[in-house]
């Protein structure tokens, strides 16, 4: 791909140059060690040929002469050898719901990337924008960052690669993502830890509205030891929907209708209910030390990914 | 026996107009029942909400309906407005058009009569008339000159009537019969036992056999004179009205 039009391409999902070098800084965090297969600028559970020194141990017939520490045989008489810290690559898997209801906030005639006149933007979009910028900060740490598809099945995957060059990679393959069909997070996420055995960090990208709840899907990650972490995009109209009067509802998954008339005091019920929803997931990851953020379509992503996210304790 | 009388349009034509007026309501009403769609994320949340408030929906729908049949029972009253019904009316009164002859030789004095003028004698006997009716019997006071026209609507209140006749002034032009007869016919369409009370000095003859449609009438009335009256006889073929009283001023 030529320098152009990936600029273009990165332009399109909302990065510009300036704010690719902001993210070049940051570190997605794992709070587990997890054991990679590549060198990389992640410590491991074992010591290699790494910079940072970690320890010395006694030299054995057969250990590289060049990690002799001459200075300590030079004062004790003694053979050591140093050790360092093994550097590893970390697996970043970023699951991104793709279901219909992640549709919310979009218009036909707006790609999915972009904002409308109005300044809103599709929920898959703002999620899209999230996913990318988090690969791009992975990319950048020669970390593994694998994309997956969450629907009523795990689909649309992204295979794992390394290095910032896979970054429009990534941007196709964001922008190819169309949202559809329902939200089964224990479905896709039980698929996607049957099918996943390198373990790593599994950030879920969602709205997590899921018929069937949401805990067996991020349980699920837990019990199979990858470390979760959630971010809950919602649309600012979900929160406070501005219509009144007879309204016909259409669950956006399930097409399924009901007729009311919209008072205020029911739109106060309803962002009470909504409000104790989003209260409640978050209460669940705590529970469970998964990393959890809320962020609204509102709140520019660059915003998100540079200051809530590092607050949030995703990345540092 | 209908326990009121329309003084205003008929039933003929107040029927047709409910009815578009129903059909325009209830089109209204099925068009604000199509309710706007919104696409919400998770109807789960929605459902919680609406199940706490599922007994005041349907208070609502019963408003609906309400405010549906409220609106067709307005348009109902408005409707029958349009009729002019009286109460403890019966349709067995008369329907009387009053025809005072207001032309220029109305405004004739009565030489036996000092200070009277021809109209002056008229009036009197369209009082005379007026005061005679029955209690279901209305009329209206129609000004017999150039341009015939109505001074009022049908009533059967005599002070509204004798409003009516005192508005009756001479003009210094010919009567135009055969218009006031057409008018008369127009006025009395549809109502039960129409009448036509003529007032006038006979003066009328040479403009009426102009104007001869065929159709039969009935003089009814007195003449102080037999010369006038048998003018005012002689145009008994003007107009196909049923009934026709002619009061002759001489």
């Amino acid at each position: 791909m030529d320098q152009t039009a990936a600029s273009t391409q990165a332009a399109q999902a909302g990065f510009d140059q300036q704010f690719l070098k902001q993210l070049e800084y940051l570190h997605v965090v794992a709070k587990k060690v997890f054991a990679g297969k590549s060198r990389a600028e992640r410590r491991s559970r074992g010591q290699g040929s790494g910079i940072e020194f970690a320890d010395h141990r006694d030299y054995t017939a057969g250990d590289d002469l060049r990690y002799l520490d001459w200075s300590v045989y030079g004062r004790m008489d003694r053979l050591l050898l140093r050790l360092f810290e093994q550097e590893e690559d970390l697996h970043i898997y970023l699951l991104i719901d793709r279901s219909a209801s992640m549709r919310l906030g979009g218009r036909p005639d707006v790609p999915m990337l972009k904002r409308s006149g109005e300044g809103r933007i599709a929920k898959l979009g703002y999620a899209a924008q999230v996913t990318a910028a988090l690969a791009y900060v992975g990319l950048a740490n020669l970390d593994r960052v694998a994309i997956y598809g969450l629907g009523e099945r795990l689909s649309a995957e992204l295979p794992a690669s390394r290095g910032k060059g896979q970054i429009f990679k990534v941007f196709d393959f964001l922008a190819g993502l169309r949202p559809e069909g329902k939200t089964d997070l224990r479905a896709s996420i039980g698929e996607f830890v049957q099918r996943i055995k390198r373990r790593g960090i599994a950030i879920v990208i969602s709205d997590f509205y899921d018929h069937s709840g949401y805990e067996e899907g991020l349980n699920l990650l837990r019990y199979h030891r990858f470390e979760p972490a959630a971010i809950q995009i919602i649309d600012p109209v979900e929160v406070n929907p501005s219509v009144r009067g007879d309204i016909e509802i259409v669950d956006m998954e399930t097409g399924e209708l009901r007729e009311v008339t919209l008072s205020q005091s029911l739109i106060d019920a309803y962002k009470k209910e909504h409000t104790q929803y989003c209260e409640t997931l978050a209460a669940f990851c705590k529970s469970r030390s998964v990393s959890y953020i809320r962020a609204e379509t509102s709140l520019p992503f660059d915003d998100l990914t540079l200051s809530a996210l590092r607050q949030g304790g995703f990345i540092r | 026996m209908t326990p009121f009388t329309l003084l205003g349009l008929p039933w003929g034509q107040l029927l047709p107009i409910a009815a578009a007026g129903t059909a325009m309501l209830t089109l209204l009403y099925v068009l604000r029942q199509r309710r706007r769609r919104l696409e919400v994320p998770f109807s789960p949340l929605w459902q919680k909400v609406l199940g706490q408030s599922e007994a005041m929906s349907l208070w609502q729908k019963l408003l609906r309906l309400l405010s549906l049949l409220l609106q067709l029972v307005v348009l109902g009253l408005l409707t029958l407005a349009l009729g002019d019904p009286r109460l403890g009316r019966t349709s067995e009164g008369r329907s009387l058009v009053l025809l005072i002859d207001a032309s220029a030789s109305m405004q004739a004095q009565i030489p036996t009569l000092p200070g009277k003028s021809r109209l002056d004698l008229s009036r009197a006997a369209a009082e005379q008339l007026i005061r005679g009716l029955h209690g279901d019997d209305l009329a209206v006071v129609v000004q017999l000159d150039g341009r015939p026209a109505p001074l009022g609507g049908f009533s059967d209140d005599e002070r509204e009537l004798m409003t009516q006749l005192g508005q009756v002034t001479a003009k210094d032009t010919s009567a135009d019969l055969p218009a006031a007869l057409l008018l008369a016919q127009a006025l009395l369409q549809g109502r039960p036992h129409p009448q036509v009370v003529l007032f006038s000095d006979g003066g009328l003859t040479r403009q009426r056999s102009s104007t001869n449609p065929s159709g039969s009438m009935y003089v009814l009335c007195h003449c102080r004179r037999r010369l006038s009256c048998n003018r005012a006889m002689a145009t008994r073929r003007l107009h196909p009205l049923r009934c026709v009283a002619i009061v002759a001023i001489a």
